[in-house]
């Protein structure tokens, strides 16, 4: 009788710690803070919209002089906004006629050289910071299909994201040749579905926008996935689409999620710290944002793609 | 009791357990999901596109904190499509969101049949999984559900599943599907057109759904100014747009805006023909590619009995029912394609819009065509052919000259050879007739009813003066005893018409049929000699003098005017010595003297019209008459300016003077006494 009792008290002891350990779980598993709480806010004011009749811009670039170099790829071009004196410029991106290009990631090198990954050509263009064409290099496959490019001089290499094959292309700057290829499609950590626009911060962890993981996979320069910031939802630190990221002096991580219209920060690696609204604290709703950039003035641009414009916002610190 | 106590506690913590467990999985969204298992939620695949699905909104039925929750159900909008095929996962923007795309967001037309497997939004609007879904792949390899249509496009198939009315062979009225093209297809598939696998036409031959660069989808545009109508000429190449006026063309003029018609904002049909951006003539002026209400040819309007042509052409339109309309005057006479003027109506038994020839696009056999603009005139007008019996006889107004530098003409066109105007052209039939407008009418109605005119320009209640916008000297003619219609408005012409009727010219002179060719004279032709004439006349069969004396003998209807002396003394020449004199300049410029045969230049002889301008009364005043019939005098009576005192004298010396007064004078002529005029 007693080791009856025993045993099923052994089994409720069991049942028990089972349901306080889920308990814990679930607890855990609570966002950090409740829902209908508003998101911590990160101000921003809307200074000015870029516009030079584009057909829906992709990405755009910080160059090292401050100007703002935005892919107008449908119209097979580069626009270069410089915000001292708000000219305007623009260079071609494909001279010969008839050829059809779909560049959608752009990249300002530290030396000022423009980086264009080309998908529909499966091809990395490469110009002088004056729009003159300096080279440009076929990719190893036509089935590549590269959608953005960053590059790392310090490290001597470039990272292009195959979308279509869901991978990191590693490359050697100098040669372009291929170095290494990170990835695979999958959802693990290191893995990626579609990944799609990329960043590089002080630190030389490359930060990969994995549109169909809904996350931002923190890379660091042996290919380990560090972090990934972000999960599936609606909430504040959740994405939906999230399409363009940057890197601000202080190595904070804007995120973009285009059907969102929303702009999420986060801290390295993993710490969210809010989303960007408005100077009276309205969430700031941009339509389908894609590309986005951070100068050294805090000043964000974000490519709004169906609104064939970039919107500018000063980071309220 | 211990025991008690402890399975007491055990049954309180396990139900508190329970408890929280509940509670936490209210809140708790991963909870909540393992315990909705079944529903869509789970699925993050399916909330990829479907938004409302997002657990935030399915299982705890609120808004999340960067987005409402969505009130409605659907899910292929533009936003949804975009956030992928932005090139994240692919590139379509190119087609998408920009440029002239298929609806989307909007109720579809009433003109259109939507059937259940394309479903619109809660809304009844149109969305792109109304064309598109992912889920209806099939599990065969065929390219036609290419793009996640939801239905087979083979040759445009899926297309016409909604737009039934746009196919020919459901409706009348529509361009022909599946025909064969026949040009090079590299030309369409180089602007963005597609053919079926059997280079045939289908709706993407002209029609893009996303991204096109035109209005109505079209691949090239139709209303463009610098390019209007290439787009049909892609396939219709033998019917080139009008490139250069001077160039030959086969068809109707074409992107070039409307010079002498005005296109109506619509037609009696109803239909609003199209027109280029800056108002030219394009191929949809008259043709409409879908639902065309005309019976032939895909045409704005039904043409039969060309009543179309005549929604432009206002003006032409009054040849209908006149002996010029050849469907009722000449009905089995053909145009060049076989087409009896019986059935095409009255403007293409001469002109066609397609294959016509020249400028003019006539539809007629023209011998000389190119060479005179008369040319489809004497087509009808001549021996043999529908015309005959309106066949100029004898001598006529010359025809293929330029105007003289004399003349000033403001009103009347002038051609080139090839029958277009143009301000310095040559004399042709129609600078004097409309060939589309009888007027001034002859007979109201013949027995089949026909309208017989006389197709002459200008013509206002049954007369027509439009001699004088050439001849525009002669015009002061009117109001003067010379003027019969208003002098003798009984003379009775040779064409059986009184003077009354006619202008003030034709009362001598006939445009046709008339006796000479010098002068085109009508009038009678008199004798060398009238009676009561007292000096003989010696100067052979001439012209000059018959024209005058037609009228004035004491047979004519200018017998009270009839001089005792009718002619200078001798009617004599004046040869090349005498007019070298010194008055040379003076008798040449001022005077004429006149060969037999009506000729000025040269050597001649004194006749009427030597001191006579018969169409002016008074040579010092360029006035016309008042109406009142005169008694002259030596300052009037229709003599020359300056004649007393330059051409008399000239010969005569002063004492012509006298001489003159004695001449021609009423007392002279015994018909009145003293005292003289001067």
């Amino acid at each position: 009788m007693n080791r009856v009792n025993i045993e099923k008290t052994k089994k409720k002891i069991m049942k028990i710690k089972f349901c306080l350990l889920l308990s814990v779980f679930l607890i855990s598993s609570l966002p950090s803070f409740s829902y209908g709480e508003k998101p911590p806010a990160i101000k921003a004011k809307h200074l000015y919209d870029i516009t030079a009749d584009f057909c829906h811009p992709s990405d755009l670039s910080v160059g090292p002089d401050g100007r703002i170099h935005i892919l107008d790829g449908t119209n097979n071009r580069v626009v270069i906004y410089n915000p001292v004196n708000k000219q305007i410029s623009s260079f071609k991106i494909n001279s010969k006629q008839n050829v059809i290009s779909h560049p959608l990631g752009i990249d300002v090198a530290s030396n000022g050289d423009i980086y264009i990954a080309d998908s529909g050509n499966h091809c990395i263009r490469i110009f002088t910071p004056e729009g003159k064409v300096k080279n440009t290099f076929k990719l190893n496959s036509n089935n590549t299909d590269p959608t953005d490019i960053v590059t790392d001089l310090n490290l001597n290499r470039c990272y292009v994201i195959d979308n279509d094959n869901h991978r990191i292309l590693v490359y050697d700057l100098k040669n372009f040749n291929l170095i290494d290829t990170w990835g695979e499609s999958g959802e693990k950590p290191g893995e990626f579905q579609y990944p799609f626009l990329a960043a590089k911060d002080s630190t030389s962890t490359l930060y990969v926008v994995d549109v169909l993981n809904t996350r931002v996979q923190a890379i660091n320069p042996e290919g380990r996935t560090m972090a990934t910031l972000g999960k599936w939802g609606v909430n504040a630190g959740q994405f939906y689409r999230p399409k363009g990221v940057t890197i601000d002096k202080k190595d904070q991580i804007y995120v973009s999620d285009s059907y969102l219209g929303v702009i999420q920060v986060f801290k390295r690696y993993r710490k969210f710290l809010g989303v960007l609204t408005d100077e009276s604290g309205n969430l700031l709703k941009l339509k389908t944002p894609t590309g986005i950039g951070i100068d050294k003035t805090q000043k964000l641009y974000i490519v709004e793609m169906i609104r064939n414009c970039v919107s500018v916002y000063q980071i309220i610190e | 009791m211990f025991s008690n106590i402890t399975h007491l506690k055990y049954k309180i913590s396990v139900r508190l357990i329970f408890i929280l467990i509940l509670i936490v999985c209210q809140y708790t969204p991963a909870l909540a999901q393992m315990i909705h298992t079944g529903k869509p939620d789970t699925a993050k695949k399916c909330a990829v596109c479907h938004f409302q699905w997002i657990n935030t909104f399915y299982s705890e039925q609120k808004d999340g904190q960067l987005a409402v929750r969505p009130q409605n159900k659907q899910v292929g909008t533009r936003e949804m499509c975009i956030s992928c095929h932005d090139g994240s996962i692919i590139d379509s923007r190119r087609n998408l969101f920009h440029g002239y795309e298929h609806k989307i967001g909007e109720k579809p037309s009433e003109r259109v049949q939507i059937p259940e497997e394309f479903p619109l939004d809660e809304n009844g609007l149109i969305q792109c999984a109304t064309c598109h879904s992912p889920h209806s792949l099939p599990s065969d390899t065929e390219k036609t559900y290419g793009l996640f249509l939801r239905a087979k496009n083979i040759g445009s198939s899926m297309c016409l599943i909604c737009h039934k009315d746009k196919s020919a062979d459901n409706v009348k009225g529509n361009h022909p599907l599946k025909v064969e093209l026949p040009v090079d297809t590299a030309k369409i598939t180089l602007n963005g057109g597609k053919t079926d696998s059997k280079n045939r036409l289908i709706c993407e031959t002209c029609h893009m759904p996303h991204g096109a660069p035109n209005e109505k989808l079209l691949i090239l545009p139709v209303k463009d100014t610098a390019s209007s109508s290439i787009l049909c000429e892609l396939c219709h190449s033998d019917r080139p747009a009008l490139k250069n006026k001077d160039t030959y063309r086969n068809s109707h003029t074409l992107n070039t805006p409307a010079a002498k018609i005005s296109i109506p904002y619509k037609f009696s049909s109803g239909e609003t023909p199209g027109q280029g951006k800056n108002k030219e003539i394009i191929c949809m002026t008259c043709h409409k590619v879908h639902n065309a209400p005309g019976a032939k040819g895909l045409l704005l309007t039904d043409n039969t009995k060309d009543v179309m042509c005549t929604e432009c052409h206002e003006q032409q339109k009054k040849i209908k029912g006149s002996t010029h309309d050849l469907s009722l005057s000449s009905p089995e006479t053909k145009n060049i394609l076989g087409s009896k003027a019986a059935s095409t109506g009255p403007c293409s038994v001469c002109h066609l819009t397609h294959y016509g020839k020249g400028p003019l696009l006539w539809s007629r056999q023209i011998k000389s065509s190119g060479s005179s603009p008369d040319a489809l005139c004497i087509s009808c007008h001549a021996k043999g052919k529908p015309a005959e019996n309106s066949l100029p006889q004898d001598y006529s107004h010359k025809t293929g000259i330029e105007l003289s530098s004399k003349m000033q003409n403001k009103k009347l066109p002038l051609y080139d050879t090839a029958g277009i105007e143009k301000s310095d052209g040559i004399i042709s039939c129609m600078t004097c007739h409309n060939v589309h407008d009888p007027a001034p009418l002859t007979y109201e109605k013949d027995k089949k009813g026909i309208k017989h005119g006389n197709f002459l320009r200008l013509s206002k209640n049954g007369k027509t003066d439009l001699c004088v916008h050439c001849h525009s000297s002669k015009k002061l003619i009117a109001g003067t005893d010379h003027d019969l219609s208003f002098s003798n408005p009984d003379y009775l012409k040779q064409h059986s018409l009184k003077s009354g009727q006619t202008g003030i010219c034709s009362a001598c002179h006939s445009a046709h049929n008339a006796k000479t060719e010098k002068f085109i004279w009508s009038a009678p032709l008199g004798p060398l000699k009238t009676e009561g004439w007292t000096t003989p006349v010696e100067t052979g069969d001439h012209l000059m003098i018959k024209l005058c004396t037609g009228c004035h003998t004491t047979e004519g209807c200018a017998s009270e005017k009839v001089p005792v002396r009718g002619l200078h003394p001798d009617a004599f020449t004046i040869s090349e010595n005498i007019i070298n004199t010194d008055h040379t300049d003076i008798l040449k410029e001022k005077f004429s003297f006149y060969s037999p045969d009506g000729k000025k230049d040269g050597p001649g002889n004194i006749v009427c019209s030597t001191c006579h301008d018969p169409h002016q009364w008074n040579g010092d005043k360029k006035t016309k008459g008042n109406n009142e019939k005169l008694e002259g005098d030596v300052t009037n009576s229709f003599l020359r300016a300056d004649l007393p005192d330059i051409l008399c004298a000239s010969c005569h010396g002063q004492e012509g003077l006298f001489n003159f007064k004695y001449f021609h004078s009423p007392i002279s002529r015994k018909v009145k006494k003293e005292p003289f005029p001067f």
